[in-house]
């Protein structure tokens, strides 16, 4: 039989304390407020914990589904209505307390990507993924998914040695 | 890979997701998916036997198949623990009476006649236990049209 409740609930809570920056991250790249990035996240969770027989899921599917339950939500989003599209007024990126300091130029260009290069991107760099495991996530080919991932190298590079631009943020959309 | 890339991916490895707010923290938390511990089931199940042996299906309802009414009535013993089924295994009909009713012209070259009959059915039925029969008989009437010759 199953672990008690509460050792599941200890599980849960371990479980996000561990992996929730990472997903709400990539949830963030993947809709177009911060919202809509909590709600797909939410649903996403406890979807995939539930598949999973309540225990911790493997992050690729967490990150398949954040992905799926995204696309479900601009399009039944854009259906009823055309919402203002504005950027994320917050910085998606952290440095650990003993870091040098937050880098918003370069959290900036990372939100800048476009989204099939974020993706990948943050999937590798902040998930941890292999490139095969990107593939089964973004349901991409694993080679898409490493040339994706130098791409979006060389917009980060390029964009980092461009002048600072001030222009308003282009928005994400899945 | 470039050298660029290597000092771009330390930089970004140096980064780390920001932390998530403690109100989106507060409700993931609350979100978790709860599943019926064993004994939930345990005493969904016991609450299923009880109402079972409470209230028991009506045996006689179910098991008893109802014969078809026309032999019923027929049958010499009605007894309700009477189970066999009869079908019948022969027939004989004899025309006892005939009546003319009239002559139908819709087509003026071929008048029908109606006659009236009346007969009288013998039907012998088998009960199924193969041993037991037992016979009805019925009258009954029908009118057939007879084409009538014309000269």
């Amino acid at each position: 039989m199953d672990a008690s409740p509460s050792t599941s609930t200890t599980s849960w809570n371990s479980w996000l304390g561990q992996r929730s920056r990472q997903f709400l991250l990539f949830a963030r790249s993947q809709t177009r407020c911060e919202a809509d990035a909590h709600d797909v996240l939410q649903d996403s969770l406890v979807e995939t914990w539930r598949r999973a027989g309540h225990k911790a899921p493997d992050d690729a599917l967490v990150y398949a589904t954040i992905r799926r339950r995204a696309i479900d939500l601009f399009r039944s989003t854009e259906r009823r209505q055309r919402r203002e599209q504005t950027a994320y007024e917050i910085l998606w990126l952290d440095q650990p307390a003993d870091g040098p300091g937050i880098d918003p130029a370069l959290d900036e260009a990372v939100q800048r990507l476009p989204n099939h290069l974020r993706e990948v991107l943050i999937v590798r760099i902040w998930g941890g993924l292999t490139f095969q495991q990107i593939a089964l996530s973004l349901d991409i080919p694993a080679d898409t998914a490493a040339s994706r991932y130098r791409y979006a190298l060389d917009h980060l590079r390029k964009a980092m040695k461009q002048p600072e631009v001030s222009q308003p943020a282009s928005p994400h959309l899945p | 890979m470039n050298i660029e890339d290597d000092e771009l991916e330390r930089r970004l490895q140096a980064l780390q997701p920001a932390a998530v707010p403690e109100a989106l923290t507060a409700r993931l938390q609350h979100a978790r998916p709860k599943r019926p511990h064993w004994w939930y089931l345990a005493a969904a199940m016991a609450a299923v036997a009880v109402l079972f042996l409470r209230f028991p299906p009506h045996t006689e309802t179910v098991s008893a198949p109802i014969p078809p009414p026309a032999v019923a009535t027929e049958t010499p013993v009605e007894s309700l623990e009477d189970l066999r089924v009869f079908l019948p295994i022969e027939q004989t009909s004899t025309l006892v009476k005939v009546e003319k009713v009239g002559v139908l012209e819709t087509d003026p070259e071929r008048p029908i006649q109606l006659m009236r009959t009346f007969w009288v059915d013998d039907v012998t039925y088998r009960g199924d236990d193969g041993v037991s029969t037992f016979q009805r008989q019925e009258s009954r009437t029908e009118i057939i049209p007879v084409a009538l010759q014309t000269y």
